[in-house]
């Protein structure tokens, strides 16, 4: 089978469209955030509707209104995550199918209609460099923190699959508005009632967030006092003396200063990265006894 | 151990040699004992901290944090540098310092004398990639942090927040007091500091011409000795 070499021109980039992977497991010692899909499910079914490695690295659009064409060579892709009406040429495909790009495709997303990341695997390898481990943007690691117009993404487009009917769909995540977690190391250090009104109240996201972290609106008062600065990762919540909760997401520094009061399940970070401003959700913290 | 994933070595809240080198010790034993693993090791002053990418069980993983444990007094000491770190206190490059020199009632030479005499013990990398965690700062430069941070501090500024000092390796925003600045580039893609927790760093003067021929210097090039 042949592989075909060709790249993606961005036409219209969006308000911050990246290549991101599973992530990068080398460099926090040196300070270096984790990266990687906010929406980690999400990518990992594009991936998978490919028959491509979970991990391996996406395009990962923000919140829509991008467009973008194969200006060169031939592949498979897929779209998974949030809702949103794609077209190619003009027509429209559906999220969760192979799609097959021809030399010259225009492929459009408009803007999102629920949801704020979207997806798109490649069956084959996107051609850009992997820097500790991965292919992840982040900048200054690697050269830019997101596409512009005008920027070409090398690929080479793999073996292609059989025509298939196979249809994912939109995935829907069963208890959406449910977020495990887990208690952080700070919680105790919470009053009884303090620790109740933080796990059982409904919490609403907020407009202050971007890809290293989100803001709740909710506010718990505490008395809590700044620890030393600690490690935190993707997910770790952390409690501040003016009582926000910020979730720290994919870009995250490595350390913090404030309480970490609680830690989200790996696998519901995505389902939190999608909630947009003004929507709410609660936390399950008797889910599984570890 | 606080999830599946994550699992934490905690030290008495009061960061120093001992405790590093005990946890330096700890990190080593874990790296041994989880090669083969996906995972990541964090440190902060008294936390040593582990992301797995697999969530695991609990005794397996306790086990293994208990083996790093009981290793520590068997550990050779890791072997420790002290760097010597290049900084121009040029009023160019120091867009706080006079300010400070006001409010501490001391001079420039005075300031420049404080804050380049001790040798600064590196605990761990936070904040930004490639930025330092400081202590030995001298008392009398302790100085509370900005109330509205800057917007830009240029890459390579040495400042003081609080009770710590430490360089800016991007730009970045950034509320700490900016005294100079070193014509090292600390952070290029996939270029990071050598230096190691438990390294000393000790910051040292240069007039501006020497910072302009520093300037691109690779910081593997820096002098060191082993203490």
């Amino acid at each position: 089978m042949s592989v075909s070499k060709g790249w993606i021109k961005m036409i219209k980039p969006g308000p911050y469209t990246s290549i991101q992977d599973g992530g990068r497991w080398e460099g926090i010692e040196k300070g270096v955030p984790s990266g990687g899909c906010m929406d980690m499910l999400a990518a990992r079914l594009a991936n998978a509707l490919l028959g491509q490695k979970e991990e391996k690295p996406c395009l990962e659009i923000f919140m829509g209104g991008v467009s973008f064409s194969l200006e060169k060579g031939r592949c498979q892709v897929a779209f998974c995550g949030a809702d949103a009406e794609i077209r190619i040429n003009g027509e429209a495909v559906v999220l969760g199918k192979i799609i097959d790009l021809q030399e010259g495709d225009q492929i459009e997303i408009m803007p999102f209609s629920a949801g704020q990341w979207l997806y798109m695997s490649l069956a084959g390898n996107f051609l850009v460099p992997k820097v500790l481990g991965s292919h992840s943007f982040y900048f200054p690691i690697t050269k830019k923190a997101r596409l512009e117009k005008g920027d070409l993404v090398p690929l080479e487009g793999g073996e292609t699959l059989p025509p298939t009917n196979s249809y994912l769909g939109n995935y829907s995540i069963p208890f959406r508005d449910k977020v495990r977690v887990y208690l952080g190391p700070d919680f105790s250090k919470l009053k009884k009632e303090q620790q109740e009104e933080l796990l059982n109240r409904v919490y609403t996201v907020s407009k202050r967030q971007n890809r290293m972290g989100i803001m709740l609106e909710e506010v718990i008062e505490n008395d809590l006092l700044d620890p030393l600065s600690s490690p935190v990762f993707p997910g770790t919540i952390q409690l501040t003396p003016s009582g926000n909760l910020i979730v720290m997401m994919r870009d995250a520094q490595v350390t913090g200063g404030y309480p970490r009061v609680l830690e989200v399940e790996e696998r519901d970070i995505g389902k939190l990265a999608q909630k947009r401003p003004g929507e709410q959700f609660a936390f399950v913290s008797d889910f599984v006894d570890f | 151990m606080l999830s599946p994933y994550h699992s934490e070595i905690h030290w008495p809240a009061e960061p120093c040699l001992e405790i590093l080198m005990e946890m330096n010790s700890c990190k080593n034993s874990l790296k041994n004992l989880l090669e083969g693993n996906t995972y990541k090791l964090s440190m902060g002053y008294h936390v040593l901290a582990l992301y797995f990418e697999q969530a695991g069980d609990r005794e397996n993983r306790e086990s293994i944090l208990e083996k790093a444990i009981n290793a520590i007094q068997q550990e050779p000491l890791v072997e420790r540098k002290r760097w010597e770190f290049p900084v121009c206190y040029d009023e160019a490059f120091a867009s706080d310092l006079l300010p400070l020199c006001k409010t501490k009632n001391l001079t420039k030479e005075e300031v420049i004398f404080l804050h380049s005499s001790p040798n600064y013990l590196l605990h761990f990398y936070g904040f930004l990639p490639g930025f330092m965690y400081l202590s030995g700062l001298d008392q009398q430069l302790n100085h509370p942090r900005k109330k509205t941070p800057e917007r830009h501090i240029a890459a390579g500024s040495v400042a003081i927040g609080g009770q710590q000092t430490g360089v800016y390796p991007l730009q970045s925003p950034g509320g700490w007091h900016v005294i100079g600045r070193t014509p090292l580039i600390l952070v290029n893609g996939e270029r990071l500091p050598p230096f190691q927790p438990g390294d000393e760093i000790t910051f040292k003067p240069i007039l501006k011409n020497r910072f302009e021929s520093m300037k691109g210097v690779e910081i593997k090039e820096l002098a060191y000795e082993c203490i």
